[in-house]
């Protein structure tokens, strides 16, 4: 983004008036040739197992697609000789037991990897350094500008983490960060038809069961993790030790901030080589768009072919000792208002029961809302009252990936 | 109705045009016998009726007689004149038919041909309708109106009249001896006597006079001759236009000698081009020539012939220079003011340069004036410019200054983004110039040079960059075949960089670079048919990679001291320009270079046939201060020769080899600003580059055209390449970030200029390929596992025209029109995934290309008036940098956020760029 805006200074400079350096969407004419490289994406840590390794093959830059490679014999060795083999839990994912192998920090781990057609690879031992723990998590309301014309400047938070200090002054990091917010349906069951017929009334001449507890599927909270990876290295620092380093930014307007907002940052520490494989992939995507860029080129991790050490395999298996930082939890500031919700409800007696004939059995219970809206023909003002349709994951907030159950650390 | 319009304006145009055809013959109307013996009523009664002429007369006039001729057929105005004279009655007609008798008075029948329009042949009259419209539009000093000499009654009767007057010097005065009047009607002309009076008899009507001499500006003046009258004509002076001679004269001739692969240009020859942000700026005229390119717009530095811009020397009256450019590529870092013109080696550089593998940039600026005092300068939206000259001592000595800078940062002032609106940008640059002829036989000269950038991103970065420089010459002629210069330099390049982006990591960082150099040159005609120079060049380069400190009390950064380093690269040279027989010459020489890398220094010592990798180092060896470290030496070759077909046209053929022991570290595509530059040493061997050129040159339709063509292959062996994904920031070990590879180039150049004519330019084609292979048994020791690659500037196809026409001496319009092939790109093959991110895989290096660049520019400069005797002169330049608007890629590039990816095409100036700026100067039009 500096250099980018390096460039409008240059060339605002020496316009006049308006600036004509632009950046526009553009997709050239690209081979559909796919090399199916090898890519290999998973860790041990020092947190308890089980351990997952996924193995695919790199997809064409037309599509992206999770390809995976299955059948696959994949083993954890350590340097002390013990092993485990990994069994394929789903298409290309790979996992320990969960009584099985733990990292233990001091040991070195290698994994080894062979392939239906014969081909193995290796990579080399790394070793499961002490973790550096987290000092402190914390956010600042922020101004995150444009990095090029297509984008506007946002208001939001940025996170930044902190360290205590490492012991060793040359300390790579690398961060993980799980977010949990909650959210709410737009609208309350009210109504849901079970397939089964009701006491009809005035305002339920559809025959559907009434709620009558409190709506479970109202209120959801969603964990994941962050698609944005951060890493850090002390070794151009006098001191071993991350002070309020940026992490992820999210602006106002994003409805993760609507309700509550919680991060827990998983520090690791890593290798020097997965660093520099971690960072190469960092400047690769976020240096392209400046004046003056480096040459991308093919960032290989650390799985060799032990034949052939010229083919190249992507991805990393990561050798990552990690500790927690305490969980942050915020809110967006008062004055944020949102209003935007794409869910509209149907009175329309067309909407309910077409969508009651339409929905299979299994699929049941359908859920319904009650509605107050200000009566346009009504001069007296009075509020019609009516029983809606509404898209089912606007009622039912399990639909959109979170859960109903709230976490423990929720109340605050 | 369209139709019937269309056809009746047809039928008009018909009838028009038969109507004219009968005009015009009526002059030549004749008659036949069946006129002959009719009484004088009822011929004029018949000749009306079948023919389109009408008769004007009063019948008491003369009195009724018969008509009688003996020939069969007759002019009839030959007819009407035998009859009437004897009445005293003239004979007039007209074109439209009309036939005027009048007794006593002529009318003058002479106008007749020329008075009205339409008896005037049509080609003739347009080109007297262009003439007028010249008088209009170009000076003013053409006057289009109409001067009345004599009246009417005066000429009455007859066909003639004298115009008499003196011709005197409306600004001096003075009477104006021998100017020649001439009339480009009837083409009569006389010449003013030495009281500066003349007399010239004319037919009576309209007539355009021209009137000229030596030293006064021509004239036309359109007058209305009716009588003898008196016409004083007031001239002004002309001005010589002795530069436009001494260029003409001084042109090169491309054809003879054995020099290829130079083009050379005088700022005078360019001064119309149009250029952006009415800069006059001549490394961007340089990239319209042949063989010259570069990565895009706004990159620093350009590439000759397929090699980096670290291979290329510039120069500017001997001090090198080492950063070219303002705003990082934005403006050239020469004030075209002060340069006089600029000669661009691309191959066969001459032996007295060395160290530089692809190209010499040779930039002359002027020297004061001796004679009097002058000032120039200039006001364009980016930068006000003042140069002033005059002697120290009346044709002995004189200085010349030359200042440039951004005025303000105003137009940062209109933009919204805070950073950018709080940012400034500014450069300046200074040149002084001194010279000193004590003697014919002697020629010295003093020159300093300081450009200075400062670029402060608001809360980001800043950049600070100076170069400095000073030369003194001395150049003694033993008489004047023979001839010694002397010269010595210092240039310094320095560069500072703060980066605040990230408040914890804030760092500051300064590095710089010292060239010293030394040069003594014979020339010397020691027999006939020979030209021997021989000479010594030293220079000695410290570099100082600088400190990386913390910038603020929170910086974490750690002091990183990259260190110091020095080299002396000496060199003998001596060559010899042989003519064996009228039609070839061969020349030939041999430049010896030494080069010391010297301490104080530690170095590493890797492993004997290993790569340079922190694994393999067995020791680090210490040098004391000035203690050799390594020496390489290297012989530089020249041999040319030139075949003269005739007087206008050769062949030449040239081979070369050069060395170079100073390179560039910079990984980025496009050179960013904060490169280091650094010494061949102990690690990393020299560059050494091969060229073979072969040339076509002739000199076409008495010298209007000059074509040459170039073909050229190039090998250089050694260039430093940056690995994948190196840091060179904090690398105290740069031969750990660095390989050395091979570059191989060729190309076909044409070129076809025309100098000189109201239109000037030239077109120019070039075809090349530039690549580069980096192999090695070791897989990390390879770029793009081992196979060569395009280097980041071949651009295979280039095409390039500059034209300007000159509608007068005031008013030019001049166009750029330039294409190019996209360069080469490296874009992504493969996509995967690492947790939810889509992660890119590129593989092959630049194996594609980004669109094509095109781009028209246009400019209209505008002279002021040409008086000779005033102030100052002045001149307006209107330009359009890209006028099409054109979004011409600079780079394309993919980015993942927030789990998508996307392509972008960013385009450094995707609208047309309109500029004003105004240059003035003291005297003249012609002044210097």
């Amino acid at each position: 983004m500096q250099a980018n805006r390096y460039i409008q200074l240059a060339a605002i400079f020496s316009l006049i008036f308006f600036a004509s350096s632009c950046v526009e969407e553009y997709w050239p004419e690209l081979s559909t040739n796919n090399d199916q490289l090898l890519v290999i994406d998973g860790k041990i840590t020092n947190f308890p197992g089980p351990y997952t390794v996924k193995l695919s093959s790199a997809s064409s830059i037309n599509e992206a697609l999770f390809l995976p490679i299955s059948q696959a014999k994949v083993i954890i060795i350590d340097n002390q000789g013990n092993q485990e083999s990994l069994t394929e839990k789903s298409p290309g994912t790979y996992e320990t037991r969960p009584d099985g192998m733990q990292g233990i920090i001091g040991r070195s781990y290698k994994i080894k990897v062979e392939l239906n057609s014969g081909k193995a690879y290796e990579s080399q031992l790394e070793e499961l350094k002490k973790p550096v723990e987290v000092s402190e998590v914390s956010v600042e309301e922020s101004w995150q500008l444009a990095g090029n014309d297509l984008e506007f400047d946002r208001e939001g938070y940025q996170f930044y983490v902190s360290s205590k200090r490492a012991d060793i002054p040359q300390t790579y990091f690398y961060w993980e960060i799980e977010e949990t917010y909650e959210y709410h349906s737009d609208y309350e069951i009210i109504f849901l038809y079970d397939g089964k017929p009701h006491d009809s009334t005035y305002f339920n001449p559809y025959r559907l069961a009434q709620t009558l507890n409190e709506d479970t599927l109202f209120y959801c909270w969603r964990t994941q993790n962050i698609a944005e990876r951060f890493s850090y290295s002390t070794e151009y620092l006098s001191i071993p030790t991350v002070n309020k380093l940026p992490l992820h930014f999210i602006p106002f307007s994003d409805e993760r901030l609507k309700q509550k907002y919680s991060i827990l940052v998983k520090q690791y520490t890593i290798s020097e080589e997965a660093y520099t494989f971690m960072d190469k992939l960092d400047q690769q995507n976020n240096n392209q768009e400046a004046l003056f860029t480096t040459q991308p080129f093919q960032i290989r991790g650390n799985l060799k072919n032990i034949e052939d050490d010229t083919e190249p395999v992507l991805g990393y298996f990561l050798v990552a000792s990690g500790s927690y930082g305490p969980r942050l939890l915020c809110k967006a500031p008062a004055r944020i208002r949102y209003n935007n919700t794409k869910c509209t409800a149907d009175t329309s007696v067309y909407a309910i029961t077409n969508n009651i004939r339409i929905t299979p059995q299994e699929s049941l219970p359908l859920y319904f809302t009650f509605v107050y809206f200000e009566n346009p023909d009504n001069s007296m003002g009075e509020a019609i009252e009516a029983l809606a349709w509404v898209r089912q994951d606007c009622l039912d907030c399990t639909r959109k990936g979170g859960s109903n159950i709230k976490p423990e650390y929720w109340d605050w | 109705m369209k139709k019937l319009i269309f056809l009746s304006f047809l039928i008009g145009l018909w009838f028009f045009s038969a109507a004219q055809n009968s005009y015009t013959k009526d002059f030549n109307l004749t008659i036949s016998q069946s006129y002959n013996n009719l009484p004088w009523s009822q011929f004029v009664q018949k000749i009306e009726r079948n023919y389109p002429v009408h008769f004007y007369y009063q019948s008491s006039d003369f009195p009724e007689f018969r008509i009688s001729f003996d020939e069969d057929s007759i002019l009839l105005k030959k007819v009407l004149t035998d009859h009437l004279l004897q009445y005293n009655v003239f004979v007039a007609c007209d074109a439209r038919g009309n036939i005027f008798l009048t007794k006593n008075i002529s009318i003058s029948t002479q106008l007749s041909s020329r008075f009205f329009k339409a008896s005037i042949p049509e080609d003739e009259a347009e080109e007297e309708d262009k003439t007028n419209a010249n008088f209009i539009q170009t000076t003013k000093e053409f006057i289009a109106q109409t001067i009345i000499v004599g009246t009417k009654e005066a000429g009455v009767n007859k066909r003639t009249a004298t115009v008499r007057g003196i011709a005197v010097n409306g600004m001096t005065g003075q009477i104006v001896e021998g100017a020649t009047i001439v009339d480009l009607i009837s083409g009569k002309g006389v010449v003013t006597d030495e009281k500066g009076s003349y007399r010239i008899t004319l037919n009576k009507g309209k007539h355009v006079l021209k009137i000229s001499s030596v030293n006064i500006l021509e004239k036309q003046i359109e007058i209305d001759l009716r009588s003898t009258g008196t016409l004083d004509l007031l001239l002004d002076d002309k001005i010589i236009m002795l530069q436009d001679v001494i260029v003409s004269a001084e042109r090169d001739n491309k054809v003879v000698g054995t020099q290829m692969g130079l083009d050379k240009v005088s700022t005078k020859n360019v001064k119309k081009i149009p250029l952006i942000f009415g800069e006059k700026d001549i490394i961007k005229v340089a990239m319209l020539l042949p063989g010259v390119q570069t990565v895009g717009e706004g990159a620093s530095g350009f590439n000759v012939r397929g090699s980096p811009t670290d291979q290329n020397l510039f120069y500017i009256n001997n001090v090198p220079i080492y950063n070219t450019s303002h705003v990082s590529g934005f403006f050239s870092a020469f004030n075209s003011d002060v340069v006089d013109e600029f000669s661009l080696f691309k191959s066969n550089i001459p032996l007295q340069y060395g160290g530089r593998l692809s190209s010499v940039f040779e930039i002359k600026t002027k020297t004061g004036n001796k004679d009097h005092f002058t000032a120039r300068g200039g006001i364009g939206p980016i930068t006000g410019r003042l140069t002033v000259e005059g002697p120290l001592k009346k044709d002995k000595s004189s200085f010349l200054i030359g200042v440039r800078s951004t005025y303000s940062d105003w137009i940062l002032n209109f933009v919204k983004d805070p950073i950018i609106k709080n940012s400034t940008a500014q450069f300046g640059d200074v040149v002084t110039n001194f010279s000193f002829q004590p003697n014919d036989k002697n020629n010295l000269n003093v020159f300093t040079y300081l450009s200075t950038d400062k670029m402060d991103l608001y809360t980001q970065s800043k950049y600070d960059y100076q170069n400095f420089g000073a030369s003194a010459g001395w150049k003694h002629f033993f008489n004047n075949q023979n001839s010694f210069e002397l010269s010595v330099a210092h240039s310094g390049y320095q560069f500072s960089e703060e980066n605040s982006q990230l408040e914890v990591a804030s760092y500051e960082h300064n590095n710089q670079l010292g060239h010293t150099e030394l040069k003594a040159i014979f020339k010397i005609v020691p027999i006939e048919n020979h030209k021997l120079q021989f000479g010594i060049n030293s220079t000695l380069y410290t570099i100082d990679k600088g400190i990386y400190s913390p910038l603020t009390g929170v910086s974490l950064i750690d002091y990183i001291d990259l260190g110091k380093e020095k080299g002396l690269e000496s060199a003998l040279f001596v060559s010899d320009e042989w003519k064996i027989k009228e039609n070839v010459t061969l020349s030939g020489g041999l430049r010896y270079n030494l080069f010391t890398y010297f301490g104080e220094q530690d170095v590493n010592q890797y492993a004997e046939g290993l790569p340079y990798t922190e694994d393999n180092l067995i020791d680090v060896l210490h040098f004391k201060n000035w203690e050799p470290v390594k020496t390489y030496a290297g012989l530089d070759y020249r041999l040319a020769m030139n075949y003269l077909i005739n007087d206008n046209i050769s062949i030449k053929a040239a081979y070369n080899r050069l060395h170079q022991f100073i390179y560039m570290l910079s990984n980025t595509i496009a050179v960013s600003p904060n490169y280091k530059w650094k010494l061949s040493d102990y690690n990393t061997k020299p560059i050494i580059g091969d060229q073979v050129t072969l040339g076509f040159y002739g000199n076409l339709l008495q010298n209007r055209y000059e074509l040459s063509v170039e073909t050229y292959y190039k090998f250089s062996q050694n260039v430093v390449e940056i690995k994948d994904g190196a840091n060179l920031f904090f690398n105290e070990n740069t031969e750990q970030a660095t390989l050395q590879g091979n570059l191989n180039a060729y190309g076909f150049e044409v070129m076809l200029k025309k100098n000189a004519g109201t239109l000037s330019g030239w077109i120019n084609y070039t075809y090349s390929n530039s690549s580069v292979l980096v192999d090695s048994p070791f897989a990390e020791n390879r770029i793009n596992y081992g196979d060569p690659y395009p280097s980041n500037y071949d651009k295979p196809h280039a095409f390039n025209l500059v034209a300007n026409y000159d509608f007068s001496r005031r008013y030019a319009i001049s166009g750029n029109v330039v294409y190019s092939t996209g360069r080469p790109i490296t874009y992504p093959t493969s996509i995967y995934y690492l947790g939810e991110i889509p992660t890119l895989s590129y593989s092959s290096r630049n194996a594609y290309r980004i669109p094509d660049y095109f781009r028209v520019d246009l400019s209209l400069n505008i002279e002021g008036n040409l008086l000779k005797r005033k102030l100052g002169h002045s001149t307006w330049a209107l330009s359009i940098y890209n006028v099409l608007g054109r979004k011409n890629a600079f780079s394309v590039y993919f980015k993942e956020t927030e789990g998508s990816i996307q392509a972008y095409k960013l385009s450094i100036f995707g609208a047309p760029i309109f500029s004003v700026s105004y240059n003035f100067k003291l005297g003249n039009y012609a002044s210097e």
